[in-house]
C-alpha cells in the first residue's frame, strides 16, 4: 500500500528533474532550489557512505581484534582536518604527501606496463601476410596512425632541415589521424550525452510519473514563459521610449 | 617544533618514499620485500584508510561556505535563504544516514532520499549538457576549414553507426563506422595513450624530486605562505 | 539593411532548439516505434566470451556507475545482471558484486530488489550470489581487495560476514575469480591494479564517450569484450531475449541522433549561403 512518503517520493523525482532541466530556459529560483537540494543531499550521502563503511569494515573488526596499522592510519587522517585551522593548516600536508605518493607509486608502476608496454607490443603488427589484403591494410593504418601521432606530439624538434622536414610530413599525418580520432570521439560524446537525456525522459514517462509530469511541466513553464515576457515589457517601454 | 614541521622538506619526503615504495616492490618478490609482504600490506592498508579519513573535507568546507553566507547575510541578501536550505537537506541526509537507531545506509529513509532526490536530479544535471550539445551543434559545429569539414563527417557516420536509424541507410553505414573505431580511431587513441603516460610519468618523476609542489599548495583564508 | 532569412535562422534562440528536442525524444514514447537494430560485433564478441566460460565459473560485478550514469547504463546493467542470474542457475556460476563508488552499494540493491534476488525476497541469497557493497579506497583499495578480499570486505552490504556465505566459499583473492565485468561510467583502475599484476580477465561495460578510448586496451587484451553504452545494453537485451529499458530507449536515442544531425546541416547550410552571400 502506498504510503505518503512513496507519494512524496513521486512527486520529489519528477519536480527536482524538472527543476534541474528548467535552467535551459534561464536561471531561476526552481534552478537555484534544485542545485541546493542536490549538493546539499550528495555531499551529506558521500560522506556517510564512507562512515558506514568504516563503521563496518575498520572499525567494528576492531572490537574483537584490534589492527594498529588501522589505529595508526585513523590518527594521522585526523590531519586532513587541520586544514581548516589556519594555525596549523601545514600539518594537512603530510596526510595529502603520503595519499598522492602512494597513489602515485600504485598507479605508475602498472600504469607503465598497460599503456605504454603493452600498447607499444600490440602495435608490432605484421605489415604483410596476415593472409587478407584487407588484414594488411588494416595493420598498415594502426601502426602508421600511431606513430604519426606520437610524432605530432614531438614540439623540441623544428620542422626543417633533413630531419626536421621529414617528421613535419609526419606530423601533419598525425594532426589528420587526431582529426579523425576526434571525429570519432565526437560522435560517440554525443551519444553518451543524449543517453543521460533519454534516461531521465524515460523516467518521467513511467506511468506513474506522467500526470505529475503534464502538470508540474505546466507550471513550470507558465512562469518561466511568463515571467520572461513581462520582463521583455518592463524593457520594450525604455527602448521604445524618443 | 613549528618551523621545522611547516617546511616543505619533509611531505615531499614523504611523498617521495611512498611513491618510490609502492613503485619498487612491485619488481621485486622476496619474502620480506614483494606485494605481498606484510609490510607491503601494511603500507597499502595503511594508505587507504588515509584516504578515506578525508571524507569530511568536502562537507565541512560547504559547511563552512554556506555558513558564512547565512552570517554575513546582510552583505548577500540573495544567497543565504539557499544556503540555509542547503544546510538543511544536508543535515537531514546526515541524520538519516548516519548508522544510528533505525536510520543508516540501508533503511528506508535514505532510501526515500536516494530515489527523490539524489537519482533523478543528479541524472537531470548531466543531462543538461545534452541540450547544450544540441544548441553548440546548430551555432558552433561549422565546417569551416578542412579538417572541421572531416571531423563533422566522421561524427556523422559514427553517429549513425551508434544510432538504430542508421541502419535504414544501408549495411556501409555500420561497417565504415565499425571500422573507423577498430582501426585509425584506435591507432590515434592509442598513440594519445602512450603519449599521456610518458607526460604522466615525467609529472610523477617531479613530483617525487620534489620540482612539482603545486599539490602541496592549500588555501587557507588569510594565511600566506 | 534588413537582416536576410539566413541571418535570422543563425540567430535563432537556443530555447526554440531545446523544445524542438524535447517534442523528438519525448514523442517516441508516446508514440511506440520500433526500428531495426542489428547486433554488433563487439556485442556479439562481449556475450559470446561470457557463454564460453566453463561451468561454475566464478564471476565479479564490479559496479562504478555514478547516479548519473545510471541513466544511460541501466540497459546494460539490469540486462547483464539477468543474463548472470540466468548462468547461476543453468550453468552453477557464481556471482560476487561489488561497488567502488557510494553510489554503488544502493544502486545494485535496487536492481537485485527489482528482480526478486534481494535478501529480504528470497532465502537464496548468499548460496550463489552476494554483494558486498561499497569499497571505499579506490585503487590502493582494490589492491588489497585482489591480495585478501576479507581484509577491506569482512562483511557484505547487509553486515553478514564473508564466511557465513556459501558463495564465499574458497573465495580469497582475485585469482579466485574466473572474470571480472565492470560497469563503468568515468573509467577504471582494475586494468592497472587487476589485468596487469593478476592477469584477471576483464570485460567492460563503459559508457559510449569512453568506448574509443578503451578500443586501444581492447585490442591489446587487456579487456576481452566490451559493451558500449545505451546502444550496448540495448543489443544484449536483444540477444538475450531480456528486453528491458534499452529497447524502449533507442528509439528516442535515435530521433535524438537525428535531430542533431538536422541541427549539424541546416546550420552548415545556413552557413555556407551567407559565406556565399558575404554576409559574414
Amino acid at each position: 500500500m502506498a504510503t505518503i512518503w512513496d507519494d512524496l517520493t513521486l512527486f520529489l523525482t519528477v519536480w527536482g528533474t524538472l527543476c534541474v532541466y528548467s535552467y535551459t530556459f534561464k536561471d531561476n529560483p526552481f534552478w537555484k532550489w534544485g542545485t541546493n537540494t542536490l549538493v546539499g543531499g550528495y555531499i551529506a550521502y558521500s560522506a556517510i557512505s564512507n562512515i558506514d563503511y568504516m563503521a563496518k569494515n575498520v572499525i567494528n573488526p576492531m572490537m574483537t581484534k584490534v589492527n594498529w596499522v588501522h589505529v595508526a592510519a585513523i590518527l594521522v587522517g585526523f590531519l586532513w582536518y587541520f586544514r581548516f585551522w589556519k594555525k596549523y593548516y601545514y600539518l594537512y600536508r603530510y596526510a595529502l604527501a603520503i595519499s598522492v605518493g602512494s597513489g602515485i607509486g600504485i598507479t605508475l608502476a602498472k600504469s607503465v606496463s598497460s599503456n605504454i608496454i603493452k600498447q607499444v607490443a600490440s602495435t608490432m603488427l605484421p605489415l604483410y601476410g596476415t593472409g587478407t589484403l584487407r588484414g594488411d591494410f588494416d595493420n598498415i593504418v594502426i601502426v602508421v596512425s600511431v606513430l604519426s601521432v606520437m610524432t605530432y606530439f614531438i614540439f623540441t624538434i623544428a620542422h626543417e632541415g633533413p630531419v626536421g622536414k621529414p617528421i613535419g610530413w609526419i606530423s601533419k599525418v598525425g594532426r589528420w589521424v587526431l582529426v579523425i580520432t576526434f571525429g570519432i570521439d565526437f560522435g560517440n560524446v554525443i551519444a553518451a550525452r543524449m543517453s543521460l537525456f533519454i534516461g531521465t525522459v524515460k523516467t518521467l514517462m513511467l506511468p506513474q510519473h506522467q500526470t505529475l509530469f503534464a502538470i508540474i511541466g505546466t507550471v513550470i513553464m507558465i512562469y518561466l514563459v511568463g515571467t520572461e515576457l513581462a520582463k521583455r515589457r518592463k524593457v520594450a517601454p525604455e527602448i521604445t521610449a524618443p | 617544533m613549528a618551523a621545522i614541521l611547516r617546511r616543505r622538506e619533509i611531505p615531499i619526503a614523504l611523498t617521495a618514499f611512498f611513491a618510490l615504495y609502492m613503485m619498487i616492490v612491485y619488481h621485486f618478490d622476496y619474502p620480506w620485500f614483494s606485494e605481498n609482504s606484510q609490510l607491503t600490506k601494511d603500507i597499502q592498508d595503511f594508505a587507504r584508510i588515509l584516504g578515506i579519513m578525508a571524507l569530511g573535507l568536502g562537507y565541512i568546507a560547504i559547511v563552512r561556505l554556506h555558513g558564512g553566507y547565512i552570517a554575513r547575510r546582510v552583505k548577500h541578501p540573495q544567497h543565504w535563504f539557499w544556503s540555509l536550505w542547503l544546510l538543511i537537506v544536508l543535515t537531514i541526509t546526515t541524520i538519516v544516514g548516519l548508522p544510528i537507531g533505525n536510520f543508516g545506509m540501508r533503511s528506508v529513509q535514505l532510501q526515500y532520499v536516494y530515489n527523490s532526490i539524489l537519482m533523478p536530479m543528479r541524472g537531470a544535471m548531466y543531462a543538461v549538457v545534452a541540450f547544450y550539445i544540441a544548441s553548440a551543434a546548430y551555432r558552433v559545429f561549422l565546417a569551416r576549414n578542412k579538417e572541421a569539414a572531416v571531423m563533422l563527417i566522421l561524427a556523422s557516420i559514427m553517429m549513425l553507426t551508434n544510432a538504430p536509424v542508421g541502419e535504414l541507410l544501408g549495411e556501409w553505414v555500420g561497417a565504415t563506422g565499425s571500422w573507423l573505431l577498430t582501426v585509425p580511431s584506435m591507432g590515434g587513441n592509442r598513440g594519445l595513450r602512450i603519449c599521456g603516460a610518458l607526460g604522466s610519468l615525467v609529472l610523477a618523476w617531479r613530483m617525487i624530486t620534489g620540482r612539482e609542489t603545486g599539490y602541496l599548495r592549500g588555501a587557507v583564508e588569510g594565511a600566506g605562505e | 539593411m534588413a537582416e536576410s532569412i539566413w541571418t535570422k535562422m543563425s540567430k535563432i534562440d537556443a530555447r526554440w532548439l531545446f523544445l524542438f528536442l524535447w517534442i523528438v525524444v519525448l514523442a517516441p514514447f508516446i508514440v511506440s516505434i520500433s526500428l531495426p537494430m542489428k547486433i554488433s560485433a563487439l556485442t556479439n564478441q562481449w556475450y559470446n566470451y561470457l557463454n564460453d566460460m566453463p561451468d561454475g565459473s566464478v564471476v565479479l560485478w564490479s559496479w562504478d556507475v555514478s547516479f548519473a550514469g545510471w541513466s544511460e547504463m541501466e540497459a546494460s546493467g539490469v540486462a547483464v545482471t539477468k543474463l548472470l542470474r540466468k548462468l547461476m542457475e543453468e550453468r552453477d556460476f557464481r556471482i560476487i558484486m561489488i561497488g567502488h563508488r557510494s553510489e554503488c552499494g544502493p544502486l545494485p540493491e535496487i536492481v537485485l530488489k527489482d528482480l526478486g534476488m534481494h535478501p529480504d525476497q528470497t532465502a537464496e541469497y548468499g548460496k550463489k550470489y552476494c554483494h558486498l557493497g561499497y569499497m571505499a579506497g579506490g585503487s590502493v583499495a582494490m589492491i588489497n581487495f585482489a591480495k585478501d578480499i576479507r581484509s577491506v570486505m569482512p562483511v557484505d552490504w547487509w553486515g553478514t560476514p564473508l564466511d557465513d556465505l556459501p558463495v564465499m566459499d574458497g573465495i580469497n583473492t582475485i585469482q579466485d575469480i574466473d572474470l571480472c565485468i565492470y560497469i563503468e561510467s568515468g573509467g577504471t583502475a582494475a586494468i592497472t591494479q587487476w589485468v596487469i599484476p593478476y592477469g584477471t580477465k576483464l570485460m567492460l561495460c563503459s559508457v559510449q564517450g569512453n568506448v574509443p578510448g578503451q578500443m586501444p586496451n581492447l585490442q591489446a587484451g587487456l579487456i576481452k569484450g566490451m559493451l558500449g553504452g545505451l546502444r550496448g545494453g540495448a543489443e544484449l537485451e536483444k540477444l538475450t531475449g531480456f528486453l528491458g529499458v534499452g529497447n524502449i530507449n533507442i528509439t528516442a536515442f535515435s530521433s535524438a541522433h537525428l535531430v542533431i544531425m538536422a541541427f549539424i546541416v541546416l546550420a552548415n547550410i545556413t552557413f555556407f549561403i551567407r559565406r556565399a552571400r558575404r554576409e559574414i
